[in-house]
């Protein structure tokens, strides 16, 4: 079985308390993910729920203080930007893994925007706007690929070419605010694509776009995949855009992944109550409805849920201390290819659980 | 941009033309008038003939005999570098001083080459008044002077300040004269001629034949010493403490502003915004006392000077310092050194409040931008953290930094009025504090003048480097 | 003309409720420390007279119990320590809410300030020159007619019961008539002398002095002549704790005397600031158009001249007078609040609960005044408090220049004594030590305010 690209393994990030002095907030606990190179990972969830978080820990981007990296490994299989970083690989040593959490700034950086590159949810104000689309795009290629200024302008160039932006070479003198939102979105898609990383974590990318650029840019993103064999760990809490995009999905809640299985399987047979509710409190369209249903109306727990396994059902306040599942839930492999947060009923069964991983992609429309 | 700049200076004119206004007239509706004693009636100085001739004189050369709209209207006119020439303005050229000079020459009592030059200028500003051409002037003025008696009605074409009573009083005096038996018709004639002169002197009307292009003029102190050369000489002096005052506010701003913001909630971030707290409130007169008191006196240290910006050996000093025997003592601080010595301290005491209002913005804008998302972005490039910092969350700092421009300026220019006044610096601040203090209305204006352009100036410099520094700023 | 908004404009933070602004604006140690000096300098403003005074307050002479000291009482000293007498015999109506409280406090002072005011208008009248009314009577009447109609505001906009108003109204009368009939006449020249001389004559059987024993204008030039002694410039010492000036008089009684120019010419002088530029800016803001424009111009020609030199050349010319003083300060200070105000109302007259009110055919003044005004009125608080510290500072600057009150004490002028006198150091520290006291207090809770008054703060 072919290696991740990522394994995000126990992670947990928490956070000072505010106005509770030594207290702090656990933002995310025992997170595990995997993507393989060219799949789509959508991580679903509400606000609030870790996805932002966790995608930010792959990049380090944490401010630490007051943020804290509590425990786990991300391990990266994609290759170090330079010979430097990889002699970090003496820790963790995994089929040449590097745990990016081990890295210092200087190996850190050699990897952001050069292996692993992030969009953002907020194209409005992602870019700097004192600086032209073409020095913000080049600066990403200068830093990571040594080429000269002129090679770098061909590079921005063509990567806003590959984003759809015609006439590319007027636009990098341009600055952000004399483009649209769905055109920064590209624009931001474009600088993250122009040092070809492995991977793309897009923090719901579309949020703050108008339905038809929406799918535009996700056709884009897709379109994008398949020529470079891309992994991409898609943030959102948009289930059409998951159906949609996602070859495996995660549900997070509460800083814990629920529920993780490919799109198929998690949209025709959700298990964890959760997943439940929130597949039933979307909206159908055509369907008239005295009230729409709350993730809590939906939150039950399937009649053919495994009996070797617990799971309770919603807690109306949940917490990353207690969220579904109780104290001692893990994810669980209740069936071949779909995990669950859930606690055995018998501890000697799965006592030790699988990370979740998932080298599915969807077929090809 | 270039129609904006345009647009802007043009908008400039009526507003400084309210700022002089407000000025000239809460001066001209004073009670004791301006010029302080100098005018005044019951001033010891004003007695007898002298004193009249004085007042009198000043009258011409400010106009104040003048209604007071017509007053300011004609000092506008006067530094205006568009406008209406003044009688004085009037110079001949040489065919016409020829004509004028022959004109005149076979008056008898023109014996000397001086009096007929001043009889000249006589008809220079005759015709300057009269409006009238150099050879006319010049019949007109022989006319009179050849029977001088009769020749009084010439002031009346020099729009006289004399009354009826004066002039027949003139006029029985010159008669008398004529009747002296030795040189008589002479003495009369000279007599008339200087009053003529007298009364064509301070070039005080407007001749409003046709605006041209002239120097502009910024008129005569209470002394008589032109306020044009005396700005010139203070300006530079002005100039060179906010020069050395304004980058160094920007240069200890930005750079405490940066660290403070960088390392917030810091030992550094936590005293240095007390400290500026504290510098804000600090009033500017006390400190230069502190200063001047403990560190400018031999009864405490006397680690500085107190006063000017040079000293009294200044001009024999090398500029540069220089060491060894030659010099006997070994050390001589030379002129440069010796200038920054004595800057010292009323640098200080201009920059130390910018430093606390400049750093805040500074610190606080730095906070903002370096929790935007742009910086996230960077960040998520793989920018290193001193690249975030100065490139990416400086550059947009910047821009607050920028609007503080056009409240340090004048700023700067209103803690002269007192720093120069505390170190005896003879700049621009004293001077206008200094003229107030005499009533010298055309000091006070040409003060007014420059606060006003220089305060609008650095509002225009503001929006213009606004403008450069944020794209998203465009003023078409 | 410009595309984006100028950047100094900067838009107003969305307000809270004024109460919980408050509290959390004393809950901040900057403010309580700004706070507490401004009210230790109000106490010291009213017990000037009380604390130094070369006046025994009691003594007998010659077998008569006298006092000097209350027979040398000026009607503004009365007018303070009357207004104070309410404000502490207010405090003790412990059920009457604190607003009503403070209303009644400015109705009664506002009673003493007009009889008092009316007293003075009347003596001037009778002795009028006759060329004309003298601008000082002018300036009174201003005053007078000023300190009735802020009464009669109070007393309308006021919820209060009518049998409230009847009382307050009554105790103010009862006040101002008080006032009016005391015998207040102080001699209208002090020889200072006469009282160490009397003691040390021996004529003196006992007396109580003030902790103080020198008024601000006791030169003490009778100490050459007595004890061989040059007063001036002395050391600070036990007899004066901060020394004596040149001209011999004692620092610390004129700095004690100075606060009451302090603040008042800072309060005054921002009210009538805060004053012109709501009207003016509110105006402008209102009716935008060719207002605003003609509006905008007047504000950039007072925002082109600099203040300190219109005042170091009104004074020149028009002579030193405080009231003058306060008027100029007021008159070229609006500018900031008339752009903040104008700001704000062009940000409110779109607001739909403006447009209702006019679909409702509410007046226009109503809708200026009690519709937009108090939403868009706090911020200028916070203006109003660094508006304050700087009048105070121009103030000393004046006096610093020589340009300020020659007889009455302020501490500007106490510094500008220092910088001829080196040596006298109670003189070189002090008086800019209580100027950047106060400043600093006003600055200290002007950023309070604004803290306290700032969303992003408040959720912190």
């Amino acid at each position: 079985m072919a290696e991740p690209l990522i394994s995000i393994e126990n992670l947990a990030v928490s956070f000072p308390a505010r106005g509770k002095a030594g207290e702090r907030n656990q933002a995310v606990r025992d997170v595990n993910l995997a993507v393989y190179p060219g799949q789509t990972l959508a991580v679903v969830g509400e606000s609030g729920s870790g996805k932002s978080v966790s995608a930010m820990s792959i990049l380090q981007l944490i401010p630490t203080p007051p943020g804290r990296y509590d425990q786990g490994r991300i391990l990266w299989r994609g290759g170090s930007g330079t010979a430097d970083a990889a002699g970090q690989h003496a820790q963790g040593v995994q089929n040449d893994a590097v745990d990016l959490l081990t890295l210092n700034d200087k190996a850190m950086r050699t990897i952001r925007g050069n292996q692993i590159a992030m969009i953002f949810q907020e194209p409005m104000t992602s870019l700097n706007p004192v600086y032209t689309l073409g020095e913000q795009i080049m600066e990403a290629v200068l830093l990571h690929r040594k080429v000269s200024r002129s090679a770098a302008r061909d590079i921005a160039a063509s990567a806003l070419r590959d984003v759809g932006i015609a006439a590319p070479e007027q636009r990098l003198k341009e600055y952000p605010h004399q483009l649209s939102g769905g055109m920064r979105q590209r624009i931001m898609i474009a600088m993250a694509l122009a040092c070809q990383p492995r991977l793309l974590l897009a923090d719901e990318p579309t949020t703050a776009l108008d339905v038809t650029i929406q799918a535009q840019i996700l056709e884009l993103l897709r379109t994008l995949q398949r020529e470079k064999d891309m992994g991409i760990l898609l943030i959102t809490h948009d289930l059409g855009v998951v159906a949609e995009n996602a070859d495996v999905v995660a549900v997070m809640f509460a800083g814990r992944v629920v529920e993780f299985a490919n799109v198929r399987e998690l949209f025709n047979r959700p298990r964890h109550p959760y997943t439940r509710g929130l597949l039933r409190s979307m909206p159908v369209l055509g369907r008239r409805a005295q009230r729409l249903d709350t993730v809590m109306d939906g939150a039950t727990i399937p009649d053919d849920f495994p009996e070797k396994f617990v799971v309770k059902p919603h807690d109306p306040d949940p917490s990353p201390a207690t969220p579904y599942g109780g104290e001692d839930a893990r994810l669980h492999e209740i069936e071949p290819g779909h995990w669950v947060l859930c606690t055995p009923k018998n501890p000697q069964d799965h006592s030790a659980p699988a990370f979740p991983r998932l080298d599915y992609r969807r077929a090809q429309a | 941009m270039l129609s904006y700049i345009v647009r802007r200076l043009l908008l400039l004119i009526p507003t400084l033309l309210g700022v002089l206004a407000v000025v000239f007239f809460v001066m001209a509706f004073s009670p004791g008038g301006f010029g302080g004693t100098a005018l005044t009636q019951d001033g010891a100085q004003s007695q007898g003939e002298d004193a009249k001739r004085a007042r009198k004189a000043l009258e011409r050369r400010y106009g104040l005999d003048l209604p007071k709209a017509a007053q300011f209207g004609r000092w506008i006119n006067q530094v205006s570098p568009v406008g209406f020439r003044m009688s004085g303005d009037l110079t001949f050229t040489d065919d016409q001083h020829a004509v004028v000079e022959a004109a005149l020459s076979d008056l008898e009592f023109n014996t000397r080459p001086a009096r007929l030059q001043q009889a000249v200028a006589a008809a220079r500003t005759l015709a300057g008044y009269a409006g009238m051409n150099a050879a006319d002037a010049g019949a007109r003025l022989r006319k009179a002077l050849s029977a001088p008696a009769q020749g009084v009605s010439v002031l009346d074409a020099l729009d006289s300040a004399l009354t009826g009573d004066e002039l027949a009083q003139l006029k029985t005096e010159l008669t008398a004269l004529e009747a002296l038996p030795t040189r008589g018709a002479e003495r009369a004639q000279l007599e008339l001629l200087r009053v003529v002169s007298f009364e064509a002197s301070g070039r005080s009307r407007i001749r409003f034949d046709r605006p041209a292009f002239k120097a502009p003029d910024l008129g005569q102190t209470l002394r008589g010493r032109s306020v044009g050369a005396l700005l010139a000489e203070r300006i530079p002096v002005t100039l060179l403490l906010n020069l050395l005052s304004l980058p160094l506010i920007y240069a200890v701003a930005i750079v405490s502003g940066i660290y403070a913001a960088r390392y917030k909630g810091g030992v550094f971030d936590i005293s240095s915004g007390a400290t500026f707290l504290g510098l804000w409130s600090v009033p500017v007169i006390w400190a230069g006392v502190v200063l001047i008191t403990y560190f400018a006196n031999e009864q405490y240290f006397r680690w500085f000077p107190a006063a000017g910006l040079h000293d009294v050996q200044a001009s024999s000093m090398a500029f540069f310092p220089s060491w060894g025997e030659a010099n006997g003592s070994g050390f001589e601080r030379g002129w440069l050194l010796d200038a920054l010595w004595h800057l010292v301290l009323p640098v200080l005491c201009m920059t130390y409040g910018g430093f606390a209002v400049m750093s805040k913005v500074m610190r606080g804008a730095m906070l903002e931008n370096l929790s935007a998302d742009f910086v996230r972005t960077a960040r998520a490039k793989g920018v290193s953290e001193r690249r975030v910092l100065w490139q990416h969350a400086f550059r947009n700092s910047v821009l607050p930094l920028i609007t503080m421009v056009s409240s340090i300026l004048p700023a700067l220019f209103v803690g002269a009025f007192v720093v120069e006044t505390i170190f005896s610096i003879n700049g621009m601040g004293k001077l206008g504090v200094d003229a107030a203090f005499q009533k010298d209305r055309e000091l006070v204006m040409a003060t007014t003048l420059m606060g006003g352009v220089l305060g609008l100036a650095s509002e225009l410099i503001r929006d213009v480097c606004y403008a450069i520094a944020d794209p998203r700023v465009s003023y078409d | 003309m410009t595309k984006a908004a100028p950047p100094t404009e900067s838009s107003a933070a969305p307000r809270s409720l004024i109460g919980a602004a408050a509290l959390r604006l004393l809950g901040g140690w900057g403010a309580r420390a700004g706070l507490s000096w401004i009210g230790f300098l109000v106490l010291t403003a009213v017990f000037a007279p009380v604390v130094a005074s070369s006046h025994p307050w009691v003594w007998k002479v010659g077998g008569q119990v006298s006092s000097p000291w209350l027979r040398h009482l000026t009607v503004t000293d009365a007018v303070l320590l009357l207004s104070f007498g309410v404000a502490v015999t207010l405090l003790c109506f412990r059920r009457v809410a604190a607003g009503r409280r403070i209303a009644a406090w400015a109705v009664l002072t506002g009673c003493l300030t007009a009889a008092a005011a009316a007293g003075s208008a009347v003596d001037l009248w009778r002795e009028r020159a006759a060329g004309g009314v003298p601008m000082v009577f002018l300036m009174v009447a201003v005053l007078l007619a000023a300190v009735i109609g802020f009464m009669a505001l109070i007393a309308v906009s006021s919820a209060a019961s009518w049998r409230g108003k009847a009382v307050v109204g009554f105790a103010g009368l009862l006040l101002a008539g008080g006032l009016a009939a005391a015998p207040i006449d102080p001699p209208v020249s002090v020889v200072y002398s006469s009282y160490r001389e009397a003691t040390a004559a021996g004529a003196v059987d006992w007396q109580v002095l003030a902790p103080l024993a020198y008024s601000p204008g006791d030169y003490q030039r009778d100490a050459m002549s007595a004890t061989g002694i040059d007063a001036r410039l002395k050391k600070p010492s036990l007899a004066h704790p901060l020394g004596t000036d040149e001209s011999g008089a004692d620092v610390l009684s004129r700095m004690i005397h100075a606060t009451r120019i302090a603040l008042a010419i800072g309060l005054i002088a921002t009210g009538i600031a805060v004053v012109i530029g709501i009207v003016v800016g509110g105006l402008m803001g209102y009716f935008a158009g060719v207002v605003d424009l003609l509006g905008m111009r007047l504000v950039e020609v007072f925002s082109a001249i600099p203040v300190i030199f219109l005042l170091i050349m009104i004074v020149a010319f028009y002579g030193r007078n405080l009231y003058l003083m306060m008027v100029i300060l007021g008159a070229t200070g609006w500018v900031g609040y008339a752009t903040f105000i104008r700001a704000e109302f062009l940000k409110l007259r779109k607001m739909d609960y403006v447009q209702a009110a006019h679909a409702c055919g509410v007046p226009l003044w109503s809708i200026l005044f009690r519709h937009m005004l108090p939403n868009g009125v706090t911020p200028v608080l916070v203006l109003a408090s660094f508006g304050i510290a700087s009048a105070i500072l121009t103030e000393s600057t004046l006096s610093f220049l020589g340009l300020g009150l020659v007889e009455e004490p302020s501490w500007g002028q106490l510094l500008n004594q220092a910088r001829r006198a080196g040596g006298q150091w109670g003189l070189t520290l002090f008086p800019g030590l209580a100027i950047f006291l106060t400043v600093f207090a006003y600055n200290l809770v002007g950023e309070a305010m604004r803290d306290a008054l700032d969303p992003k703060a408040a959720g912190k």
